[in-house]
This record gives structure tokens, sequence and C-alpha cells, in this order.
């Protein structure tokens, strides 16, 4: 099982449980099949409101950063909420595990990915944890990608190849964007 | 049937959670935040911010919401007062205002499921029924008609510009339509605010008042502002359709920047919003 650490170890603002966001992440990176000694670190700032999400490879320990209002249950703030921990994590150690991967080699880090990379890649994601099992949801996922990528059918199709996709690299994200754009461009 | 019924008597299934507004102000990450230089104020919506989509998916369920609690507020109005405290023609307003509601809910049901949200995702808050729930009817028309609705101006018009931005022609109508409503509504309000108080000035200076009180506590610590990256931007044009004159506009900027340099204050910053 892959080695976790959650900071803080307890919170003073937020009523989260670092041992449950921990085994939650040890869960995940089991389905997911990162390899028994690739270190994981999950940072909680609980001051931040504001739902947001960074992560980050150093050799192979992965580092994801995420604020405490990304976690948190929409019907109770404050309270850590299990399943939108899960696909968080789980969106993030999925594109770990995809910068691991030679594949995926090129693809930029920090503000050098785009809003419209980041959304191609998070709907490549989010498909296949829908095939793992973990309950997501594809509408919502759309939003966000037509809402970067621009609402016509055509582009609702690029959508579905990255969401059915499996074994796809980075090129093929950057294809899919480029393809979008050329179908804005025509609307 | 119950007269003035509270706001905890409101009907709702298992898939709605309350939150208090007060809960929110007061949550301990917002003063934290602001302590450690963490705290985000929220900007202007915009397509290409990382946080746009969910964004946009609260804003419009907790529209959605208020949709709800408009047409309970619209339905209460024009059932718990005599004919001797509401004339019977604003009843009929008011009934008019449940029609437009009840379709403005079906709008709202339809954009959250095209926006991928589900009914009930997030907490809802109670407050525009709450300012419906005052016993004098010139001052629920103030408070919801008026303050309320005027915000929804200001709300649906900052989306339908995020709709026509991010080229989505689903939110673009759907605010369209929801805002020429609104628009009457809050003429609505203004038409039967003179005329209930027409020969009442210290009536009328109280529901002005209240709806000064509820423009304030409802700027959202001043969110909804003139300032050109406020999430939410006052609409002059619309409002001035709506009945506004350009005084009472000037006011509600003025009440916002008020607002705005308060909760800045509250939370140990320069009062400077």
């Amino acid at each position: 099982m892959a080695t976790v650490t959650v900071t803080p170890e307890a919170f003073e603002l937020v009523e989260f449980d670092a041992g449950v966001i921990r085994s939650i992440a040890e869960e995940l990176a089991t389905l997911i099949g990162l390899q028994d000694d690739v270190p994981i670190t999950v940072e909680v700032d609980e001051t931040v409101i504001m739902p947001r999400v960074e992560s980050s490879i150093v050799g192979n320990a992965i580092t994801i950063s995420v604020t405490g209002g990304a976690l948190e249950d929409l019907h109770k703030a404050r309270t850590l909420s299990p399943e939108r921990t899960r696909l968080i994590l789980g969106t993030h150690l999925l594109r770990a595990r995809d910068r691991l991967d030679p594949a995926w080699a090129e693809a930029p880090t920090g503000d050098e990915l785009t809003v419209q990379h980041t959304s191609a890649w998070d709907t490549y994601t989010e498909g296949r944890l829908q095939r793992l099992g973990l309950p997501t949801r594809q509408q919502r996922r759309i939003y966000h990608f037509r809402l970067r990528h621009g609402f016509s059918d055509d582009i609702d199709g690029v959508f579905q190849r990255l969401w059915d996709g499996e074994n796809l690299s980075w090129s093929d994200v950057e294809k899919a964007c480029e393809e979008t754009a050329a179908l804005k461009s025509n609307l | 049937m119950k007269k003035m019924l509270p706001v905890q008597e409101l009907a709702r299934d298992s898939r709605f959670w309350r939150t208090r507004m007060e809960e929110q102000m007061s949550d301990p990450r917002i003063g934290a935040g602001r302590v450690r230089g963490t705290y985000q104020r929220p900007g202007r919506f915009n397509p290409d911010e990382p946080q746009a989509a969910d964004g946009a998916r609260s804003l419009m369920h907790g529209i959605f919401m208020g949709e709800i609690q408009a047409l309970e507020a619209a339905g209460r109005t024009a059932f718990d007062f005599d004919l001797d405290q509401t004339p019977f023609q604003l009843k009929l307003d008011m009934a008019r205002q449940c029609w437009d509601e009840a379709r403005h809910v079906e709008i709202s049901v339809k954009l959250t499921e095209w926006m991928g949200t589900d009914i009930g995702e997030f907490a809802e808050a109670t407050f525009l029924y709450e300012a419906a729930c005052n016993a004098d009817p010139a001052m629920r028309l103030t408070g919801v008609n008026r303050a309320l609705e005027g915000l929804a101006i200001d709300v649906f018009n900052t989306m339908k510009d995020f709709g026509e931005r991010s080229g989505d022609p689903v939110m673009t109508f759907c605010e369209d339509w929801m805002l020429a409503d609104e628009v009457t509504h809050v003429k609505m309000g203004s038409d039967w605010l003179r005329r209930l108080t027409e020969n009442d000035p210290e009536r009328r200076k109280q529901a002005l008042d209240f709806q000064r009180l509820v423009d304030k506590i409802f700027s959202l610590g001043g969110q909804r502002s003139d300032h050109e990256d406020a999430p939410i931007k006052l609409a002059r044009q619309f409002r001035s359709i709506a009945g506004f004159s350009s005084e009472e506009i000037e006011e509600i900027a003025d009440v916002s920047n008020e607002a705005a340099a308060e909760s800045l204050a509250r939370m140990g910053a320069p009062t400077k919003a």
C-alpha cells in the first residue's frame, strides 16, 4: 500500500479527520494502481473556503495541495465530504499516474496548463474513475468542458471520445484541444 | 389554512438542506484567511477562471431556491392579508407573480440539469422567504419585490452576460426570460409601495428603511456592486426600467460599498472596498 501523509494532522478551523482523508487516499492509490513505493502527501489548507486543488510530482513523490473548501460538504460547511474527497483525490492521483508515464512527459505544469487542457484531461480522468466504480457525474463534467471548449454537438463528440478513452497520451489531449479550438472558431 | 407561515414550516423534501446566513458570515476561516493572507475575495464571473463552472452552478442553484421561496412568498402575500390591508388588485398581481415564479422554478430546474447540478446539491438559505414574513404588506413588497427581486435583476443580468461570453445559449436564454419577469416584479413592488403608503409618509419611510437594510445585507458584503470586477454587477439600466430613480440606484451602489467596507473591516483589513 502507498505511504500517505496528510497535513495538518489535526484541524482547528474545520471538522476534518486526517485519518479519514488518509484512508481514502490509500484506498484510491490501490484502486488506481499506483506502486507501493510512491509516497503521497495531501496538504490541506484549512483556512481557504474557495475550492482549489493542485498536484505536483518530484521524482516519484506525489503532492496534492487542496483547500478545505474543496473537500467540505456542500450541505454542512466545515465538515468533510468523503464523496467529494474521493473524487478530488482520485482525479489528482490518476493525473499523477499519467505524469509518471513517459507518454505524458510533455504535459506542462502550473500556469502553462491551460483551462482547456485541464478540462480535457479532467474529462479523460473522470471517465476512467467512473469505470473504476467511483461516483462521478458526466453531465457536470460536460458542462465544464463546454464552458472551456464551446457549445456544439461536434464539441460534445470530442468530449465523449475523451470520456470513453483508455491509454491516451498527452498528445491525444493536445489534439483534442486543437480540434475543439477549430470547431469553436467556426461556431 | 394557516396565515403568516413561519420559515421553519416551509415544505421541503429530504433532498433539501438548510443553511443560515449567520453561519456563513461567522465562518472562522474568513478571519483566519485574512490574517494569514490566504483569503480570496470572489471576482467577476469569467468563463476562463478555473472555478467558473462550479461557481456558476452554485449561484444558479441558489437562484433556483430563491425562485421557490419567491413563489411561496408571493402566494403568502396574496393570502395572508384581508382586503382592508391589501386591495384585491394587489392580490391579483401577487397571483400573477406566483405564475411567473412557478415558471422560473421550472426554468431553473432545466438549467440546473443542463449544468449538471442535482436538486438540493447545495444548501438552501431562506433569506428571501424570511423577508416575506413581515406583518406589514408594504414592508414585504419593499423587502422582497424591490430589494431581493432587484438583486435577482443584478444576478440575471450578470449571468446573461456570462452566458453570452461563454457562448452558452441555454444560460443566455434562461436568464433573459427570467430577467424580463423580474423587471415587472420590481416595478409592481415600486407601484404598490407608492399606493399603499400614499397618505402615510411615516410608513413609507419605514418601508424604504427596511429595503435599505435588506439591500445592505444582501449586497453580500459588497459582492453585488458597481465595480467592474464584482461577482454580481449592479444592473443600472434594468433597474431604471423597473422604476428605480437615479438617486435610488446611486443609494444602492453606496450601500453596497458600505457593506464591502464593513465586511473587510470585520476581517481586520483596511476599510477600502
